[in-house]
């Protein structure tokens, strides 16, 4: 029995989210970066809030799962708080103080907008992978760049390596788990002594791996080479997703809201 | 001096919505010295039973015991898994055999590893300081079952040992087992019986989880169609002639494993049929 | 046809020949099966059908075409599929039907006729319904018949496998054998690498190589006597086959059989 492995942790549900093209979700999330960064005060935060919350609503994604995102940059998050609200020793009144550590009004107003700012971005883009399929998503990668074809960037072979890197990472971690046991079997510790240690003790894993991967890829350019692949050029697709007409109504009205948003709050 | 296992149960992310159960009241007995069967399809929950057995997952249900103690000592039995030159690491032959009885302490290291080369047939000095990775398929397998063999379990485990090799490299690694047998008990995991039935001395047919089948060669043969195929498998062609002939009401006498003597028993059955 | 006349082919830095002067016709609809030791030529047999390598002496002829006319090389390699050992290895798309469109993607195939090449494919091969699913979440089996899927959406004249069964378990083979026995009823030629001899003896030529020299090419039931090709190839003979001949000899009157129930069935009827 194999568990399902979550990749890009894609919650496969459906919503008006989930129906967007993928590229009307990437030029949203864009915009949304922008106007993140143009507004400098906290009722601008509060608007991308509510947009957000009504985001993650609309697509149907639990919360539980939509504000994983935030306990990756937890650490971040303290550190920003910690610059921005404690001083040392400050001339002016304080609201705490231990010592010379002091925490004051305006540092600590300053670090709640940056933490908001942080985990308002980490939310806001999170909801693009867990909405948009890894498929959907380097097509429209693809799709984005093709311009840049024009200029000489190998927009269909970055394309390309996206999709086998994520055709395989399922693969490379089952063989790994499987790597693990066997050479646990042989008596390999893998918990044992300091970091230098544990990370020798992984060679007998990451050798094989490696090595496998080798073959794989061997394989693989021969696999490709015979059903005719010879570059991205003059490749149809068969699924060319197109942007229909909500996407295009959705993505302009986003963007001109957003950016106004942005500017004026 | 056995490995028993008793009411083996297990279950995959139990208490989830992926929750399966690979096993159910499995009782497994390999004495030393022993040759025992398993065979059973893809999910019949063979190598969740390995896994159990060498002790790499803790049963939900029942217990493994190893001469008599209860548990798996480190060490103590060997497991060869699938495919088991693709686990290669080291430089050189030698050093990847030494792997294991290294990591168990092992106070003689050179022996151990240059007892199991020989084992399977591969000259230690011929062979130690070679690459594993330039070695012949047939050679390359036996090169990983050393490495198992150089930790000198007491009982040895494997998962489909000769898959993917071709007949002579099928047969040394059916030789270097019956040898191996010699000093431990070996318990072969397989969904292409045929070249093992000749030789075992148990054979345990799993199907979906559970017991199917639990006995000897010749018990299983008297009406092997239903273990089998309640596993979803399928009997060696050669076995299966004379299965049939027996069901046409042929007397065959003993099971014959290789064609010839096959053909002799059905040209005898035949003899006494007409 | 594929036609090799005096094929000869070294790898670049080996030491020997990978296949040496070798002449052999591919017929469609028929199977020839290709047998051998590890290491007798059998891979190289199969890269130089599909003009993936090119001979150094000789050459290979797909319909008439030479497969070194660089003019022609992606015809060449629509025309004959190509099928490998390890299902994983050869799977490009992260689902099912991408997976399948991935030939004739890459020959510009207009979308339209992409969507009826990739139902047709899957159909073939009995995954029909699995379209969206990913390659990890399949059996062995089933991506191994997705791989002949993903070959046979370049609509090839000719396919040739490279021990296809070899990693898969006795449902898996039989699925892609029944597969195998359609595509020949459909008229394609059939390349089948294996060094399984009951797979062989299913073939209706048996083409033996012994270190890449050419050492038997006849029906299966031929190969059968001759037990000491038979180790050098490093096969077993069919048994059944084996189990026959035996009993002939022993001055029992037998038709040609293939399988268990046939051989009993002729003996008791």
């Amino acid at each position: 029995m194999r568990v399902p492995v979550a990749f890009g942790q894609f919650v496969p549900v459906e919503s008006p989210v989930h129906a967007l093209d993928a590229k009307t979700k990437m030029g949203l999330v864009a915009c949304f970066t922008v106007a993140l960064f143009l507004m400098n005060g906290l009722p601008g935060m509060g608007v991308a809030a509510v947009l957000v919350a009504a985001a993650v609503t609309l697509s149907r994604v639990p919360w539980r799962i939509a504000l994983r995102g935030i306990r990756a940059v937890m650490v971040i998050l303290t550190i920003t708080l910690a610059v921005h609200a404690l001083r040392w020793n400050p001339a002016t009144v304080s609201l705490i103080r231990m010592g010379p550590l002091a925490v004051d009004a305006e540092g600590l107003k300053e670090g709640v907008f940056f933490v908001v700012r942080i985990v308002l971005l980490v939310v806001g883009t999170s909801l693009l992978t867990l909405t948009t399929s890894p498929v959907a998503l380097t097509d429209g990668l693809e799709r984005i760049m093709r311009p840049l074809a024009r200029v000489g960037f190998p927009a269909g072979e970055v394309a390309m390596m996206l999709t086998i890197a994520l055709r395989f990472i399922p693969t490379t971690a089952q063989e790994a788990e499987k790597l693990i046991v066997a050479q646990t079997a042989r008596g390999a510790r893998f918990d044992e002594g300091g970091p230098v240690r544990r990370a020798r003790a992984y060679a007998p894993v990451l050798v094989p791996l490696f090595v496998n991967l080798f073959r794989r890829a061997d394989d693989l350019a021969t696999a490709m080479e015979a059903r005719c692949y010879r570059g991205g050029v003059g490749r149809t697709r068969l699924h060319d997703a197109r942007m229909q007409p909500v996407d295009w109504v959705v993505l302009c009205v986003g963007a001109a809201s957003l950016v106004f948003i942005g500017i004026v709050l | 001096m056995a490995l028993v296992a008793k009411d083996l149960g297990y279950t995959y992310a139990p208490g989830t919505a992926y929750a399966s159960s690979a096993l159910t009241g499995v009782d497994v007995q390999l004495e030393r010295g022993q040759l025992g069967l398993v065979v059973g399809s893809t999910g019949s929950g063979k190598s969740t039973l390995l896994r159990l057995l060498a002790g790499l997952l803790e049963p939900a249900t029942g217990s493994v015991s190893v001469d008599g103690t209860a548990g798996v000592p480190r060490g103590a039995v060997g497991i060869v898994f699938q495919n088991p030159e693709t686990q290669f690491f080291a430089e050189t032959v030698f050093a990847d055999v030494a792997f294991g009885p290294k990591n168990l302490g092992s106070s003689d290291v050179d022996s151990a590893v240059r007892g199991a080369l020989l084992a399977v047939g591969l000259d230690p000095d011929a062979f130690g300081d070679r690459s594993p990775f330039t070695l012949s398929g047939g050679e390359a397998r036996r090169a990983a079952v050393a490495g198992i063999l150089a930790m000198r379990p007491s009982y040895l485990l494997l998962d489909e040992p000769t898959a993917g090799l071709d007949r002579r490299g099928r047969d040394v690694v059916v030789d270097a087992l019956l040898d191996a047998r010699e000093s431990a008990g070996v318990l072969v995991v397989t969904h292409d019986p045929g070249q093992f039935l000749g030789h075992a001395d148990s054979v345990l047919v799993l199907g979906a989880g559970a017991v199917v089948f639990e006995g000897g060669v010749e018990q299983l043969l008297e009406d092997p169609a239903l273990p089998f195929e309640q596993a979803g498998l399928i009997l060696p062609g050669v076995v299966r002639a004379q299965v049939l002939a027996r069901a046409r009401g042929a007397q065959l006498g003993q099971i014959a494993f290789d064609a010839v003597g096959a053909a002799r028993a059905l040209v005898s059955g035949f003899g006494e049929a007409s | 046809m594929i036609v090799f006349e005096g094929v000869s082919y070294t790898y670049p830095g080996a030491g020997r020949e990978a296949i040496g002067d070798l002449t052999l016709s591919v017929t469609p609809g028929t199977v020839l099966a290709v047998v051998g030791a590890n290491g007798s030529g059998k891979s190289t047999l199969a890269r130089l059908a599909d003009g993936l390598i090119l001979p150094d002496k000789g050459r290979v002829l797909v319909d008439g075409i030479d497969t070194a006319d660089e003019a022609h090389t992606w015809d060449v390699r629509s025309r004959v599929g190509l099928v490998l050992q390890n299902p994983d290895n050869q799977i490009v798309g992260t689902v099912v039907e991408e997976d399948v469109a991935f030939g004739p993607e890459n020959l510009g195939v207009p979308r339209e006729e992409l969507v009826v090449r990739v139902r047709e494919a899957i159909a073939a091969v009995g995954l029909t319904g699995l379209e969206r699913r990913e390659p990890h979440l399949l059996s062995e089996g089933q991506k191994q018949r997705l791989a002949i899927a993903g070959a046979l959406a370049l609509r090839p004249e000719y396919l040739v496998l490279d021990e296809p069964t070899a990693m898969l378990d006795p449902q898996g083979r039989t699925d892609v054998l029944r597969v195998l026995d359609e595509l020949k009823s459909a008229g394609r030629g059939v390349v089948h690498i294996t060094h399984d001899s009951d797979e062989a003896s299913r073939a209706d030529l048996v083409l033996a190589l012994d270190a890449g020299a050419l050492s038997y090419l006849g029906t299966p039931d031929g190969l059968v006597g001759d037990d000491e090709l038979l180790e050098r190839l490093g096969l077993e003979a069919p048994p059944i086959l084996r189990m026959a001949q035996e009993i002939r000899r022993m001055g029992f009157a037998l038709p040609g059989v293939s399988t268990a129930e046939e051989l009993v069935g002729a003996l008791w009827p």
